[in-house]
């Protein structure tokens, strides 16, 4: 009987894993597509690297290459922030409180540091929270008023 | 006698081990290079410079080179620019990625990016050699806006991440190389990523160089 129990466990194991739809080559594909796009960026860092040359000196000496690199002349804070990443998984707060309710608001708290970017990401879960709510609600009597029209 | 000794000496470390380990390492440095390209508006961003973060202070700096001499203090959401001693200006943060990523190179743990304690469960595997592709589906809730998730583990090290979402489109994928094992944690000298967003895409490197951890 165990046998039994142990081939079907296998045999499970085994449909439920089926093949993966990518592989190792695919990845390092799509990883040379990204390389592609920044080949000027990569350049010009290169150029910055061997010459020491401050923006306006490269764009003096290389105005075509910060021309078709629209290469922007003061740092920005984007460089450092990118698609709420601070948020769990990179999934943005809202979406949490929409699929989770409040237990989307609570992995939102658990997971990320105390500050104020926690307390606009769960804000934005408690708002996630609510439409979720009142679409359901919405959804709900809509039903239930369309059901009892049919009755009348 | 020695059983229970050997259980309570097994459980003292299974329950401070993962605490004494995240508070082994604190700090952060390296010199940095950025690299952005948007495809919406075709503009592009270059940052090149030295980074500190603390993670007990949860503080970061960064003393830029290129594209101009300024220096950044980023502490409680709020990014502080310097020019020399002088404020430039104080700004809000809404979210401040490095500090996940500072953060999850100082507190290695796991190479799954955390999917399986988000309750994500591998669907399918291909392995080949030290190579290991795995498919991840989400949790039900997730799977309103996410279809799978797929990574590459190659000699026990996160080498890359695509999220899919359920339009079979691949909104976000970051590869992770050149590992370097620095006082004993492996952290990538180069970071690659590409998010697909409505209007426009961004591909985005990060790398290091001279890192040291304490």
């Amino acid at each position: 009987m165990k046998k039994l129990y142990l081939l079907v466990f296998v045999l499970g194991c085994c449909f439920s894993l089926s093949a993966t739809t990518t592989n190792p080559g695919k990845m390092k594909a799509k990883k040379e597509v990204i390389e592609q796009e920044l080949a000027d960026l990569n350049q010009i860092e290169k150029i910055i690297a061997e010459e020491g040359l401050t923006y306006e000196q490269l764009a003096a000496k290389y105005p075509e290459l910060v021309a078709k690199t629209n290469l922007s002349a003061a740092a920005s804070e984007d460089g450092i922030m990118e698609n709420a990443s601070g948020t769990p998984l990179g999934i943005g707060g809202f979406w949490w409180g929409f699929c989770l309710g409040w237990v989307g608001m609570l992995i939102v708290y658990l997971t990320m540091d105390e500050g104020a970017a926690r307390k606009q990401q769960v804000m934005n879960a408690l708002w996630g929270c609510l439409i979720a709510y009142a679409l359901f609600f919405i959804i709900y009597v809509g039903i239930v008023g369309a059901s009892l029209a049919s009755l009348y | 006698m020695y059983v229970l000794k050997s259980t309570i000496f097994l459980l003292i470390l299974l329950v401070f081990a993962p605490a004494s380990y995240s508070q082994k390492h604190h700090l952060f440095k390296a010199d940095f290079v950025i690299k952005e390209k948007r495809t919406g508006t075709e503009k592009s961003s270059l940052m090149m410079g030295k980074v500190s973060y603390d993670n007990l202070l949860s503080k970061s700096e960064y003393d830029l080179f290129f594209p101009k001499k300024e220096r950044w203090v980023i502490q409680d959401s709020f990014l502080t620019k310097y020019e020399g001693d002088s404020i430039v200006s104080k700004s809000k943060l809404q979210q401040v990625n490095d500090y996940i990523m500072f953060k999850n190179i100082l507190e290695y743990k796991d190479n799954d990016f955390g999917l399986t304690s988000a309750g994500f469960h591998i669907t399918a595997v291909e392995e080949t050699d030290e190579e290991l592709i795995m498919e991840w589906e989400p949790p039900a809730n997730f799977q309103t806006f996410l279809m799978k998730v797929v990574t590459h583990v190659r000699d026990n090290l996160l080498m890359g991440i695509i999220f899919i979402d359920t339009e079979d489109k691949e909104i976000s994928k970051a590869f992770y190389e050149n590992y370097e094992i620095v006082k004993d944690l492996p952290v990538p000298m180069k970071i690659t990523s590409h998010f697909t967003g409505l209007k426009e895409d961004l591909y985005k490197s990060i790398s290091f160089k001279n890192v040291h951890i304490e």
